[in-house]
Parts: structure tokens; sequence; C-alpha cells
């Protein structure tokens, strides 16, 4: 039997400032193995490290987009204790743009919900994680990379936060053209960037006046990306 | 493990080596054979002879049982062999944040619960203030509740904690409270925040007695209206989602149409349940501003509207406590349970219940929009109304609210202008006939 929806399987505590987050994941061939395996841990273990603290747990607000071949809606948004836990699996090619497209409508869609309501929200996260080079055209991708432009630059404070994690054979230039909010992971073990991300969350859906959002420091195998530095070279 | 400490008291302490509870600075510990009281020991690096001077200071003030029960405030200073190690306060008894008698999805708590918690934090905050001292940071995680009725006090009982961070003051000297969360400052504190200025380093005076009445009232909103913070804002289209949607797309690449934010609102002096824009109405979570009863509804105005200039015409604690007490009635008499739905409660004067007027609201948005399957409430007795359907129109409010000047549409200068031309004619034509009668009657 099909179950009856409820107020709080949209949205929780009303009243309360939201935080959304959209994962945009790589599910590409090249994901295959640990790299998907750790990025299934990773969202399990994101979402009770969010679920534990009392307050955030009410505020952040999570939908899951894969890319691969296809763009794929794991789920919209929803209380990070309500959002599934998923068995991601990788195959097919890279169709970043597409995904990008996707995922900045959604947080669009999200925020008109917030403004509809009348509930207040910090400025939306789309964590992008990828370990490859995009097969969408030059022209989609560049049309991406306007749509983000787009959301980040107006306004005060910009209308989103884009990041994207580049690992294994990323192309660095590439995400720089998305953002100039690229990381990168050393190996394939995503549990210390999902640890600073779920932290990352919970410090900004409580964050204070006067005083600029202190993050975690990045963990040892993540590093913020400089253009024209490789991975492993001066690493530490 | 048992640690010993000495008290300033000169009571003797020993304190269990697990902690109960840990926090940023410190810790709180159970103490052995005492079951009224708890340890805080600080961190190492947060001992320092500043934090050890305001707790001897907060000590000097002795307490009845009672509001030690109200406030968890310092009793006594402890000490190790090396010198300050915390401090000694009351056992705590309520748990829950007071955000759990709202944040709860099945509206467990009904008004009368949630009007006897206000009351007791008036009561709480009184006592603080009757000490001459200030709270300063009244977020809701710092506010508990005590949700057990059946405790023997009838539940609802509030309790002030961190109180340590507390701001205060004696013999010309100020012990800063440098924490809080940006939705409960007042805004004359919120406006001397920026390039890098903090609640540490901007000059004094920062918490005042006013700016704790501001943020009290902000929970008492939040208590009596579903949750909903006084300054929070929606978005006012057509009514429709779909227009909010195309309005949201806009706005990406237009800065100017996004639904201000409680903090800017604060700041601004914008109170979007009483001061009207275009564009802009209160949450849909909310009910109507005016189903409060009108003196309770005044002293919002007074504390939200009329306090963004004259921080002194803030309600104070005592004029809430009597105001909330009248308006619940002897007994409760003053609060009546809607026919449609047990789990609404509402103030007498309304002839509509305002949480089915507010969900009826609610629907009538949501079916509106093609992207988004309305929600149903579980327990909820009225069915989603129709796109084609207007929604019932609550009954007109006993009282209409008064139109204050800020942002009436006739204050627009082009308005103005036109006043002005208008004047000018019929003060032209006037004149005109005036000096032709003049001379017609020959006085000139």
């Amino acid at each position: 039997m099909a179950k009856q929806f409820n107020m709080d399987d949209f949205i929780k505590s009303c009243g309360e400032p939201h935080l959304a987050c959209a994962l945009l994941l790589d599910v590409s061939g090249s994901m295959e193995g640990n790299a998907i395996n750790s990025l299934n841990n990773s969202i399990k273990q994101f979402k009770d490290n969010v679920s534990a603290d009392p307050i955030a747990r009410n505020r952040v607000d999570v939908a899951l987009i894969t890319f691969g071949s296809e763009v794929k809606i794991i789920s919209d948004f929803m209380p990070v204790t309500e959002m599934p836990v998923p068995v991601l699996r990788a195959g097919g090619r890279t169709d970043m743009a597409a995904g990008i497209e996707k995922a900045v409508d959604m947080v669009k869609e999200r925020t008109a919900l917030y403004h509809n309501l009348g509930t207040p929200c910090h400025k939306p996260w789309i964590f992008m994680i990828t370990d490859g080079l995009s097969t969408s055209s030059d022209s989609a991708m560049m049309q991406a990379a306007q749509k983000i432009q787009m959301a980040e630059s107006k306004g005060s404070s910009g209308h989103l936060s884009f990041w994207a994690l580049g690992t294994g054979d990323y192309d660095q230039d590439e995400l720089f053209s998305l953002t100039k909010r690229v990381i990168e992971l050393k190996n394939q073990d995503f549990r210390g960037v999902f640890d600073w991300l779920s932290e990352s969350m919970a410090v900004i859906s409580q964050s204070r006046p006067g005083e600029s959002v202190e993050f975690g420091t990045l963990p040892n195998d993540v590093r913020k990306a400089e253009k024209g530095r490789r991975i492993d070279e001066d690493w530490y | 493990m048992w640690v010993q400490y000495q008290g300033l008291s000169g009571a003797v302490y020993f304190v269990e080596e697990e902690k109960i509870a840990g926090g940023g600075e410190g810790s709180i510990h159970k103490i052995q054979s005492n079951y009224k009281q708890v340890a805080k020991i600080f961190k190492v690096n947060n001992r320092n002879p500043e934090r050890e001077e305001k707790l001897r200071l907060m000590v000097s003030y002795k307490l009845t049982d009672e509001q030690y029960q109200t406030l968890t405030w310092p009793q006594d200073v402890i000490y190790d062999k090396n010198g300050f190690v915390g401090y000694i306060m009351p056992k705590l008894n309520a748990l829950d944040s007071i955000t759990s008698i709202y944040n709860n999805g099945d509206n467990q708590y009904d008004l009368r619960y949630r009007i006897i918690a206000a009351i007791n934090l008036c009561v709480a905050i009184q006592t603080v203030h009757d000490m001459g001292q200030v709270c300063g940071d009244l977020n809701p995680q710092n506010i508990c509740v005590n949700l057990d009725s059946s405790d023997g006090n009838g539940g609802f009982h509030i309790t002030l904690v961190d109180t340590d961070s507390y701001h205060i003051s004696a013999n010309g000297k100020t012990y800063r409270c440098e924490v809080g969360l940006a939705d409960y400052i007042a805004p004359e504190l919120q406006k001397k925040f920026g390039n890098g200025r903090t609640l540490r380093s901007i000059p004094l005076p920062t918490y005042t007695k006013e700016t704790d009445l501001f943020a009290l009232a902000v929970h008492i909103f939040t208590l009596l209206m579903n949750g909903c913070h006084p300054f929070a804002c929606a978005q006012d289209i057509n009514g429709s989602y779909q227009h909010t949607m195309e309005q949201i797309n806009k706005s990406f690449e237009k800065p100017s149409v996004v639904t201000p934010q409680p903090i800017d609102n604060i700041k601004n002096g914008f109170f979007p349940f009483y001061h009207k824009k275009d564009n802009i109405t209160y949450p849909l979570y909310s009910p109507a501003f005016e189903s409060l009863p009108y003196e309770i509804y005044t002293l919002f105005v007074r504390t939200f509207a009329e306090g963004y200039n004259d921080p002194q015409k803030r309600a104070g604690t005592q004029e809430w406590i009597d105001a909330l007490i009248r308006c619940m009635g002897t007994g409760a008499s003053n609060i009546v349970v809607c026919t449609k739905n047990k789990a609404h409660c509402f103030f007498r004067h309304n002839t509509y219940c305002p949480l089915c007027a507010m969900e009826e609201r609610m629907m009538s948005r949501w079916s509106t929009s093609s992207e988004v399957p309305p929600p149903q409430k579980r327990n909820t007795a009225p069915p989603p109304v129709s796109p084609q359907t207007p929604p019932v129109s609550p009954q007109t409010p006993p009282y209409v609210p008064p139109n204050p000047s800020q942002g009436k549409s006739n204050d627009n200068p082009i308005f103005a202008v036109l006043k002005f031309i208008l004047y000018m004619l019929i003060a032209v034509g006037v004149s005109y006939v005036v000096s032709h009668l003049c001379i017609y009657f020959g006085i000139l």
C-alpha cells in the first residue's frame, strides 16, 4: 500500500532556517570499483553525521543526483533524516553538463519552495564529485558553466555555492571553468571529504552573526586545487 | 574515578572523571553523593583569570531553590592544586530545547502549553533582570523546557542554561556575553556587526535588558504562532507557486526579487506581519497575526515595530506575564478547541479556527503547483482545495490592524508629486476665485 504523504516528508520545521545541499555525483564507468563503493558508504556516513546533529537535522535538506550516460534524480530535496541511502552503480559516459543543468534547476525550485512558504534559508550548495573528463558537448558545458556563474555571482552573496571535487583523472581546467571552488582528492576514499561536508553543513546551518563561517580544515587527502598544480605534485 | 576539588565556599567536591556531556569550552560531570548539583570543568586553555573573576562574581548572588531550578546559575567556583578549573551549578531537570514544543510534526503541545512555556520564560528572564544582570545569548538551545507533565510541577517549566556565558556587569566592569544567534539579536546590536566586528570587539553597550526583551518577544511569538519567526516572510506573487518559480528563475539572473531573510528584516525594521510591502506576505505555516488577542498583538507591535527606533518601547517581562495570563483566562477559559480538528486550539475571539485557515491557505498555494504534489497532513480535517475553488476565507478579524506609514503605496514619490500638483492647482484656483471675488466686492 502506498504510504500517505506527510508534511515532514517534504520539509521539516518550516520556521527554522534551511540549507539545501544537492549532491551531484559522477557514476560514469571510470568510477567503478573502489571509488563507487567508497562513495556509497560515504553517503550513508554523511546522512548519519548530519542526522546526529540536533539542530542541523531539522535544517539540512539533501537531494541526490547522478550523471553517467544520463542524469538520474535518486532523490529530490528532502530532510536529511529522510533521504535514501542508495547503492549506486558505475557505468557509461560522463554527461556532466546535463547533470549540472538539472542540479541548478532543482536548487532553484527548492529555493522557490522556501520563499513561497516563508521558510528562512541559507545559500544553497551543489557539491559535485567527478573523476573524469565530461563527455558533454563543448557548447553544453559552456551553457552549464554560464548557468552556475549566473547563480553564483548575482545578489549580495549570490544564490548558490557550487563546489567541484575532482579525483583520479579529472580535468582541472574543466572544473575551474565551472567554479573557483575546486578541491581535489588524492585517493578514491571519500570518507574524509564527506566528514568535512557534513561538518560544514552543520556549521553553516547554525552560523553566527558578524563572524564569517569557519569551515573545518580539509582532511589530509583533500586540498584546494590551484591552477597548474597536479595532484601528486607537492601534495602535502 | 573521582577527582577532588576545593570550592570557594570551603566545600569539597568529589567529581566523577567521566563526563555526562561535553561542549566546546568544557564538560559536565556528576558529583559523588550529590543529586542536586553538577560540576562544569573547563578545558585547560579556557581556564583564564577573567573567567574565574566572572564566576566569583556570579556565585556571590544567592538564589532561592526555586530560582536555581529556573537558572543553572553558578553556585561555587572550584579549584585543584594548580588553580581554577570550573564551577558547581544546579542539576538540570528540563532537557529539551524550547523548539521541541513547536518542532513537532504532530502538533502535540497545544496553545495552552505554549502559553505556559511563554509565561515561564518571562519569569526566568525576569529573574536575571531582577539581579540587575543581562542574559545576552538567548538562542533556543540555551532555553530548556520540561515536557514531562508528570513531574509534579505540571511540566513546561523553563530553565535557562549556559548562564556562565551571560552578560554580567558589576563595579564598573562588564564581562561580555560573546555569543549569540543572529535571528534573536535586536536590530540596534545587529547593525553594529560587519567588517569583522563581532560581539567580542564592538564597543559596549552590546547586550542590554532591551536586547533581552527583543529575544524574549521572538520566542513568545514563535511559541504562539506555530513555530514561525516574527521576521520571516514569504513571497506573494498573485498567490501562485508557478508564478513564484518564474520569479525565482528571474531572480537568479537579477538579484532584486528574492524574499528577505529574518536577519535582513530585523536590521531594516521590517516586521512582515504588520508592515506591508509589495510581493511580500507572512509565511504560509503561520496563522494570521490578528488571531492573537489585541493586547498581545499590541505588545508585539511595540516590541518589533516601535522598538526598532526606540528599544525602550519594548514590552517588559511583567507586561508579558500579565497579558499572557489574561489572554489565557481563568482555567484557560479563553482558549477554545477547534470543532473540526481537536489538535487545534485558538483564542476565543476568533470566529473561525486560525489553524484551519492557515492549512487552507497553504493547500490553495500548493495545489496550484504542478511540480510538487500537495502534501497530505496526517490527522487534519480539511481536504485539499481544488485549484478552481478559492480557499474558504476566514471571518474578518475583529479588529483591523492600524496601517503603519511604512511602505504604504501612496508613499511612492510619484504620488507625492501628483498630490503636490493637485494641491497647487486647487490653491491657484482658489486664489484666482478669491482675488476675483475681492475685486468684485472692491476690497482690493
